[in-house]
């Protein structure tokens, strides 16, 4: 084989000289950084006034005023970052305030320039900063951004900033419409967007869990799932039949959190449902609620084919006082042949022995007393009282 | 005559070795040309994927995020053998991250030093009698702890089976649908499971693991189990492993996962879907490369049963990890990684190498690691003794050799400097301009010995695996702020 040394020499030399540029262009991005870093540090020096004042007037009845000096291009950005926070971090009066004053310092249509006709860079840039800054007009452009967008991280920094930019319930059916189209299963995402959004989003997720797109439904859902709304209850109880098991296991989770006074037939219909999660979530539902209401249903649950479900069975009949611990014991008789029976039982035994170590405490005495009173008295063994 | 016939036999067999020799450097030269074009082919995709990850890293609210109920629960599984002098720190430090809902459970593998009582009595555990499913068998459980006070922490005592097995005893208790796996001498940062988090979330369905980035904590100072001031390691070792994970890690890790090719989801922090680690049968034990097989079998179970998925890696999703710093430890854990990777490529690499079936991880990262990682001593080792030979048989000038070292030297250095300008355009970590300073120092010092003594390192591991050699090797902890 025939090895061109000159060709390798040239190869160094070009190799040599990438290399330099590279180190240069390094050296370059570290010297930016570190400028950065000091213009931020003297910002917070220069402008500590100027932001004790926003802070100090941010409830008063006045409009926030722009800085009394004028701002270099660095400044700008800094004050930007530091007011996206602010918005951020309030609500209502406080940063609608505070959206003006962006609007005065010309931030605002400085990047509905950029968006409109900036870079793609500068075009995701704007987008942040207008959805941070709220800006309704910007949300036209946002969504014909959104349309184009690929699949990455760019496609939901766009959606959440039309999703704080829309005062329209259209322009969030239209994010999410188009967030769709990439079916990825984003419910989650999509949901903590929306809820960002200044538009009444509870009503969006109302909307949807009656729609007909298990899409649609799934991102109600996922919304809805930490209200206790009792409209919210009622609409979802139609989906605790559906198909879809994820739909319906979403629908059950916000049905029994909704704390309200739940049907016994529906909770015995959730104790014999064929997925043991959801017979595991309705068990530790029902026993979170503590009522004695409920010691007959939780009794039936000590009979499930799965030991979680019984687990939590008798977690929950234990913390129901005397109703529930003569209705654990009475359970563990029923079935003592069998195996759950067993299993049971030697729960039972295992707390009272856990409970008599702990008799200093006056709540855990009273528990060892009734659990025992019942498990003796159930199982047929008797005390042995001694007379002296 | 015979001497006549000595010479002319040994001219035969010169010009033998001589021609063995030009086909060597002839197929040499190949190598180290489609080699260093791969190279430069995953660092271009790093480098263009790192910037829509910086805009994700940049416009992406972390705190907004971070208190939402909408992101995904996870169990933090931390399996700890004789990890006596780094656990309480750890796991405080877990305990501390701002993450709305998970919980940690930390595994004592049958520690033989003070892990056990530490964590008792550290945190007031008390036995609990939970519901551990059998999704995967391990060894014994000798016990499970709990106190209500730390209502997000459980402690499993277990006998010694290894890190693999106690990875699979934290997941038969995990209840969360994703689990993710942490060194006990590692830190995680606040946020880093926020930011792992919202790489999932952008992908929920189709993401089966996330890998999260490993640094060097060496010489940084840490209290409360938050890495507090970042400094480049000052000794030798931790530096030159650190410019080494940089490389790794930001010039190789984004552009495999930018061609859904991850081969490796580092140890120390990565985050899983649980329901297929179950189905691939959980860790693989008995063997260190756990991390590198779990990775494989999940590219291999969802290719096969044509399931959508991918392995991402989210490069600001940091976990500080202490490096060795003698020579000792440092040689024990690459002759560990040596044997780990050629014992993954035999046990399944070789069943999925070049079949079209598992796409690009069977057509470019499975042959990539092979050829290029598991058999690399042995084209190092020939190589030089080819060198050798060359100048030996007046096959060449020294003239030659240096040009082509330094066309070698220079291209793997440019390699180097990608990843340091990754480094300063998206993260700039190390604040200092003599940080920088250093990086560039060190990234140079790699050539000279390191590298080599790394490819030793891996040749001798290859022989602990011919031997049968399964132990973990020496690892010894020193606190963090050491």
């Amino acid at each position: 084989m025939y090895f061109n040394v000159n060709v390798a020499i040239y190869a160094v030399f070009v190799l040599l000289l990438m290399n330099l540029i590279l180190a240069v262009v390094i050296y370059g991005l570290k010297m930016r950084n570190i400028r950065y870093r000091k213009v931020c540090e003297q910002f917070n020096i220069k402008f500590k006034d100027y932001l004790h004042y926003i802070q100090a007037n941010i409830d008063s009845d006045e409009p926030l005023r722009i800085p009394p000096v004028k701002l270099t291009l660095i400044e700008e950005k800094a004050l930007q970052d530091r007011l996206n926070d602010l918005i951020e971090t309030f609500k209502g009066e406080q940063r609608f305030k505070l959206m003006d004053l962006c609007e005065e310092l010309g931030f605002v249509s400085t990047h509905m320039d950029r968006l409109k006709g900036g870079s793609y860079r500068q075009k995701i840039d704007a987008a942040y900063h207008l959805g941070c800054m709220r800006s309704g007009m910007a949300v036209p452009l946002l969504l014909g951004l959104l349309k184009d967008q690929k699949h990455d991280s760019s496609l939901f920094i766009i959606a959440r900033a039309i999703a704080k930019c829309a005062r329209q319930k259209q322009d969030i059916k239209q994010m999410v419409h188009i967030l769709l189209s990439h079916k990825k299963n984003l419910h989650d995402l999509i949901a903590d967007m929306i809820e960002e959004s200044e538009v009444d989003h509870v009503e969006l997720f109302h909307e949807w869990i009656h729609k007909e797109d298990p899409a649609l439904i799934h991102i109600g859902l996922t919304g809805l799932k930490d209200l206790s709304d009792p409209t919210a209850v009622s609409a979802v109880r139609r989906l605790i039949d559906s198909k879809d098991p994820q739909i319906q296991r979403k629908a059950i989770t916000i049905y029994l959190n909704s704390n309200i006074l739940l049907p016994k037939g529906v909770v015995t219909r959730l104790l014999n449902h064929e997925s043991v999660d959801i017979r595991l979530l309705t068990v530790r539902k029902v026993s979170e609620l503590k009522n004695s209401a409920y010691a007959d249903v939780l009794k039936k649950s000590l009979l499930d084919s799965d030991r979680r479900v019984i687990d939590a069975g008798v977690t929950g009949l234990s913390n129901l006082g005397e109703e529930g611990m003569m209705a654990l014991c009475e359970g563990a008789y029923a079935c003592k042949e069998k195996e759950q029976g067993r299993y049971i039982h030697d729960l039972i035994t295992e707390e009272i022995n856990r409970l008599s170590t702990e008799l200093h405490d006056v709540n855990q005495l009273a528990r060892y007393n009734t659990l025992k009173y019942f498990y003796e008295k159930t199982f047929g063994q008797r005390r042995i009282y001694r007379v002296v | 005559m015979r001497i006549i016939e000595y010479y002319l036999q040994k001219d035969q067999l010169l010009n033998g070795v001589r021609e063995f020799l030009l086909a060597y450097g002839t197929f040499a030269m190949y190598y180290v040309l489609v080699i260093t074009v791969l190279y430069f082919v995953i660092f271009g995709l790093s480098i263009r994927h790192s910037f829509p990850m910086k805009t994700g890293i940049r416009y992406n609210r972390l705190n907004k995020l971070s208190g939402s109920s909408h992101v995904p629960p996870v169990s933090l599984l931390v399996p700890a053998y004789n990890e006596e002098l780094t656990i309480i720190e750890n796991v405080r430090s877990l305990l501390a991250l701002n993450y709305p809902e998970y919980e940690v459970i930390v595994v004592n593998d049958g520690s033989k030093d003070g892990t056990f009582q530490k964590m008792i009595q550290e945190f007031q555990l008390e036995r609990i009698n939970p519901f551990v499913s059998n999704h995967i068998k391990t060894a014994k459980v000798r016990g499970i702890y709990h106190n209500p006070e730390y209502p997000k922490l459980y402690f499993i005592d277990k006998e010694n089976g290894g890190k693999a097995d106690s990875l699979n005893a934290g997941i038969n208790l995990a209840q969360y649908s994703l689990v993710s796996t942490i060194d006990a001498d590692s830190l995680l940062e606040k946020d880093a499971l926020t930011r792992i988090a919202r790489v999932y979330m952008e992908n929920p369905e189709e993401t089966v693991a996330v890998g999260g980035n490993v640094r060097i904590v060496n010489s940084c100072t840490v209290e409360d189990g938050i890495v507090k001031n970042v400094r480049f390691p000052k000794k030798l070792l931790p530096a030159l492993q650190n410019v080494e994970y940089i490389k790794a890690f930001l010039g190789g890790r984004i552009g495999w996962s930018a061609v859904n090719g991850l081969i490796i989801v580092s140890g120390a922090f990565g985050v899983f879907q649980k329901d297929k680690i179950i189905a691939v049968g959980g860790y693989r034990g008995g063997y260190p490369g756990e991390d590198m097989n779990i990775v494989i079998k999940l590219h291999r179970y969802c290719l096969e049963n044509d399931i959508p998925y991918r392995v991402a890696f989210c490069p600001d999703a940091v976990c500080w990890t202490q490096a060795p710093d003698t020579y000792r430890i440092l040689s024990s854990q690459r002759k560990r990684w040596g044997r780990g990777n050629l014992k993954n490529m035999v046990e399944e690499g070789i069943h999925m190498v070049f079949r079209p079936k598992y796409k690009i991880f069977g057509m470019l990262t499975i042959p990539y690691n092979i050829l290029f990682e598991t058999l690399n001593p042995y084209f190092r080792i020939t190589g030089l003794l080819a060198i050798l030979g060359y100048w030996m048989l007046n096959m060449t000038e020294w003239k030659t050799l240096v040009v082509f070292a330094m066309v070698n030297f220079l291209s793997c250095f440019m390699l180097s400097l990608g990843a340091l300008f990754i480094e300063e355009s998206v993260f700039s970590r190390y604040p200092k301009l003599r940080d920088l300073n250093k990086m560039l120092l060190y990234s140079f010092l790699m050539f000279v010995g390191y590298r080599q003594i790394g490819v030793w390192w891996r040749f001798r591991g290859h022989i602990d695996f011919l031997r049968n050699n399964n132990s973990w090797g020496t690892m010894v902890r020193t606190d963090f702020n050491k």
